[in-house]
C-alpha cells in the first residue's frame, strides 16, 4: 500500500471514529481494536517496545475470510510524525468507542435505566 | 370370408390399437411419476446427508471452541494454538457450506474470523515472547460468543432435521 493511501485511510479512520459511525470492538488482546466494514476488517494494535522504549501502531487489514491483506506499522521516528498523531488519536478514540460499545456495559445500562 | 366378418376385423384391431396407445400413455405417465418420486426422495437423502454432516462440522468446531478456552485456562498455548488455527480452518470451511447452501443462519463470519486472526496472532507472539500479555477473560468471552453462534445455528439444523421426518 502507498503511502498516500495509508495517509489517506488514516484520515477517513479518524474521521468516521470522531463522528462515531465505526463500531470499534475490544480483542483477546487489550491493546488490539477491531472495526468490521461490508467485506472487509481493520484492526489496530498499539506496542511498546520493552527495550528502548519506543511506541508503534499496526494497522491490519484483512478481508472477510480474516486473511491479513495488507500491515502497516506506524513509529514515532521522526519521518512519520504527522502518521503517528493520527494513529494515536484513532487507538485513543477507538478505545473510547469500544468501551461505549461493549455489550455488558450497554446491559448495565439498560437494567440501571429500568 | 364376408366383408362383415374383415369390417369387424378391422375394428377389432383399431380398438386394440388405441387401447395399446392408451397403455403406452398410461404405463409412460406411471413411469415418470415414479422417476420423478425416486429423484425427490434422492434430493431428501442428500439433504438429510447434507445437514447431518452440517450438524458434525458445527459440532467440532464448538468443540474446538472449548479446547481452546481449556487449554488457555492452563497456560498450554502451543495446543491452543493447534486448535486455533484448525478452528479458522473449520470456520472458513462451514462459510463456504453456508453460503452454498439455503441454510439460515446468524454467524458473524467476518468478524469471528478477524477475532480469531487477532488471537492468533496473540498467541504467536506469546510462545515467541513471554512478555506478552493473554487475556484469558476476553479469549473465552470471545469463543464464547462465537460457540453461541454455532450453537444457535445447531439448534436450527435440527429442527430442520425434525420437520423432515
Amino acid at each position: 500500500m502507498d503511502n498516500q493511501k495509508f495517509n489517506l485511510i488514516l484520515d477517513r479512520l479518524l474521521e468516521r471514529t470522531k463522528e462515531e459511525k465505526l463500531e470499534w470492538k475490544a480483542t483477546s488482546n487489550e491493546n488490539t481494536l477491531l472495526t468490521v466494514l461490508t467485506d472487509s476488517s481493520i484492526s489496530v494494535n498499539y506496542e511498546a517496545n520493552e527495550y528502548d522504549g519506543s511506541e508503534y501502531y499496526i494497522f491490519d487489514f484483512r478481508n472477510e475470510n480474516g486473511e491479513t491483506v495488507a500491515s502497516i506499522t506506524v513509529t514515532d521516528l521522526k519521518d512519520q510524525e504527522e502518521e503517528f498523531e493520527k494513529a494515536a488519536k484513532i487507538y485513543q478514540l477507538a478505545r473510547q468507542n469500544s468501551f461505549l460499545n461493549n455489550k455488558v456495559v450497554d446491559r448495565i445500562l439498560e437494567q440501571l435505566a429500568a | 370370408m364376408s366383408s362383415e366378418i374383415v369390417n369387424w376385423i378391422s375394428i377389432t384391431g383399431s380398438f386394440l390399437s388405441l387401447a395399446g396407445v392408451i397403455i403406452a400413455v398410461w404405463q409412460i405417465y406411471k413411469t415418470r411419476r415414479v422417476a420423478e418420486a425416486a429423484k425427490d426422495a434422492a434430493l431428501k437423502t442428500q439433504e438429510a446427508i447434507s445437514r447431518n454432516l452440517l450438524l458434525s462440522d458445527v459440532s467440532t468446531c464448538a468443540k474446538n471452541i472449548e479446547e481452546i478456552k481449556y487449554f488457555t485456562r492452563n497456560e498450554k498455548y502451543e495446543s491452543a494454538l493447534i486448535r486455533l488455527t484448525d478452528l479458522v480452518a473449520q470456520l472458513r470451511q462451514l462459510k463456504e457450506t453456508l453460503e452454498n447452501s439455503n441454510q439460515p443462519h446468524q454467524i458473524e463470519f467476518k468478524e469471528n474470523l478477524s477475532q480469531l486472526a487477532i488471537m492468533r496472532g496473540n498467541f504467536e507472539k506469546k510462545l515467541t515472547r513471554d512478555s506478552v500479555k493473554i487475556n484469558v477473560v476476553q479469549v473465552n468471552s470471545q469463543l464464547s460468543e462465537i460457540s453461541d453462534e454455532l450453537n444457535s445455528l445447531i439448534g436450527k439444523v435440527k429442527l430442520a432435521i425434525k420437520e423432515d421426518e
